[in-house]
């Protein structure tokens, strides 16, 4: 029972980075971006990479796993980012069905579909912290807890105001002097960094990587996350993330079936999803907001 | 002497000559309206002066510098702002993040705006633009909630805040009731009496007639005479191209 508490705090943590940083690109700034588990792949590939192969280590792997999934966000954002809306999705979509195509048969890089084996768990002043520690307690919510900070900076800097603007009103936001392409690109870029470090904590974690970390359904759960709770609502994506979690445990913690979870976990996320629309289209953290409409 | 010139400014949309080569100067400090019947191009002609549509050809010349090829976003920096026909301001964000938006526009690189922090002299700034036009209570609410009247001020408002020396307003008169024209008017005013200069389209013709130095007017998309108020009220040309032959 303690492994699986303690299992599902760090998967609670790496979770609220992930989507965090996707309530960065699709909350504040309103890119419909599909492709968001691109940078969570190839955050957590580097990682992985860098540590087989090489003997990087995690605090070396967290930068540069930030480093890579934003400068491939950059070449992502150039190809895509002149379209929006319904064209960006699309667009984005097919980017992240070639991820998932190109981890499997890049053999020489990532394994293929054996993955990476053998990822070294955290050292820190020279001590293993192991998987299933306190330390590591300590350690992955203590990354998430600084990035979580540095993220709610943006949100709240006039930068973080510049992507509401452009969520509003693009061309408003350009009558005001605001480079739009130059704003999305950097919301883009500080985004597919945040997603790389949740990579990172992900293949230090499970010590193990296959093509599934690409896996198309996962974006469905953290835009789920997100609306649930408030799009660009820095609080919202948090709470979205520990409901979403949570009610995905549900059937699990009662003894249902394992055949069976699946399908019930996902009546339930429909379930959320329509009370909040019902509730609260603007998401349930405005439960705790004061009403200034 | 010419502050912002227009010269041979085109734009075609498949067949259609939305603005055929038009020509026309404003002088600085002063009010100069734009009018012209439906579809005579007016609007069209902001939009291809503010780079919102690309243009087939023409120039434009403000403060003796090409301002051809500057893209939208970078004409605010260069001293032009503008209002749109139908009002975009941005509903979810609050009247003084609104402004805040447009006063900050110095600090626009995306990484100075992320670490500028203390925003005191800007927000006392856009107290005080509030205070004068009486939406001070409102500055922490969502923009949406304003009245329509009350958007196309805070729309008027965020182009001052700009610092713009040169503002097109379109339409800043329609849909707005007789209290607040007059507010619109004493804005429109005070810029002039800051010693910015204007270009309004508007089809209120009182509203435009009392306020403004000169009048271009507009046909087919063309030009058809620019002069003072009171002459071009009284050219039969204008009164064909309103009431027609």
């Amino acid at each position: 029972m303690l492994s699986y508490l303690f299992s599902l705090l760090i998967i609670t943590a790496i979770w609220v980075l992930l989507v965090q940083s996707y309530n960065l690109s699709f909350g504040l700034t309103g890119l419909f971006n599909l492709g968001h588990i691109i940078f969570y792949g190839i955050g957590a590939y580097t990682a992985g990479i860098l540590n087989t192969r090489y003997g990087f280590g995690f605090f070396e792997n967290l930068l540069f796993s930030a480093l890579v999934a934003g400068t491939f966000a950059a070449f992502f954002g150039l190809l895509t980012l002149r379209l929006s809306g319904h064209y960006l999705a699309i667009a984005t979509l097919g980017a992240a069905m070639i991820a998932t195509v190109v981890a499997t048969n890049w053999v020489s890089l990532t394994n293929g579909p054996l993955g990476i084996r053998g990822i070294d768990e955290p050292e820190l002043f020279g001590q293993v912290i192991q998987a299933d520690s306190f330390g590591f307690l300590l350690l992955i919510p203590g990354v998430v807890v600084v990035c979580n900070i540095l993220l709610f900076r943006i949100f709240h800097s006039p930068f973080g105001r510049i992507l509401r603007s452009i969520k509003d009103d693009e061309t408003a936001s350009r009558a005001v002097g605001k480079n739009i392409f130059e704003a999305k690109m950097w919301s883009l870029v500080l985004s597919a960094a945040f997603a790389g470090i949740a990579g990172t904590l992900y293949a230090h974690y499970r010590l193990f990587l296959d093509p599934s970390i690409f896996a198309i359904p996962e974006i469905i759960l953290i835009i789920l996350m997100v609306v649930v709770g408030g799009r660009g609502n820095f609080w919202g994506a948090i709470l979205g993330t520990i409901l979403v979690v949570i009610i995905g445990e549900v059937p699990r913690f009662i003894g249902f079936p394992n055949n069976i979870v699946g399908a019930t976990r996902n009546i339930l996320f429909s379930a959320l999803l329509i009370g909040t629309m019902f509730l609260r289209p603007n998401g349930l953290f405005t439960f705790f907001q004061k009403r200034t409409e | 002497m010419s502050f912002f010139q227009v010269s041979h400014l085109t734009k075609t949309f498949g067949g259609v000559h939305a603005v055929e080569d038009l020509n026309f100067e404003v002088k600085k400090n002063s009010i100069t309206g734009l009018i012209g019947p439906n579809g005579a191009g007016k609007t069209t002609a902001f939009n291809l002066i503010t780079h919102f549509l690309p243009r087939n050809k023409g120039n434009t010349i403000f403060d003796k510098k090409n301002i051809s090829h500057v893209p939208a976003y970078k004409l605010v920096r260069n001293g032009i702002a503008r209002t749109f026909q139908q009002i975009r301001i941005f509903p979810n964000l609050t009247l003084r993040e609104n402004l805040l938006l447009s006063v900050s526009h110095s600090y626009d690189s995306w990484w100075r705006s992320l670490w500028k922090i203390n925003e005191t002299e800007a927000n006392k700034r856009v107290e005080q633009m509030l205070k004068e036009v009486n939406l001070w209570k409102y500055a922490d609410a969502p923009a949406k909630n304003l009245s329509y009247g009350q958007s196309k001020l805070l729309e008027i408002l965020r182009c001052m805040a700009t610092d713009a020396e040169l503002i097109l307003l379109d339409e800043p008169a329609a849909g707005v009731n007789p209290t607040m024209l007059r507010t619109v008017e004493k804005l429109i005013l005070d810029l002039k009496a800051q010693g910015k200069t204007l270009l309004v389209i508007e089809h209120n013709m009182p509203f435009l007639m009392g306020i403004s130095d000169e009048i271009i007017v507009m046909e087919n998309g063309r030009f058809l005479m620019q002069d003072k108020p009171e002459v071009v009220q009284q050219d039969s040309r204008v009164l064909e191209a309103y009431l027609g032959r």
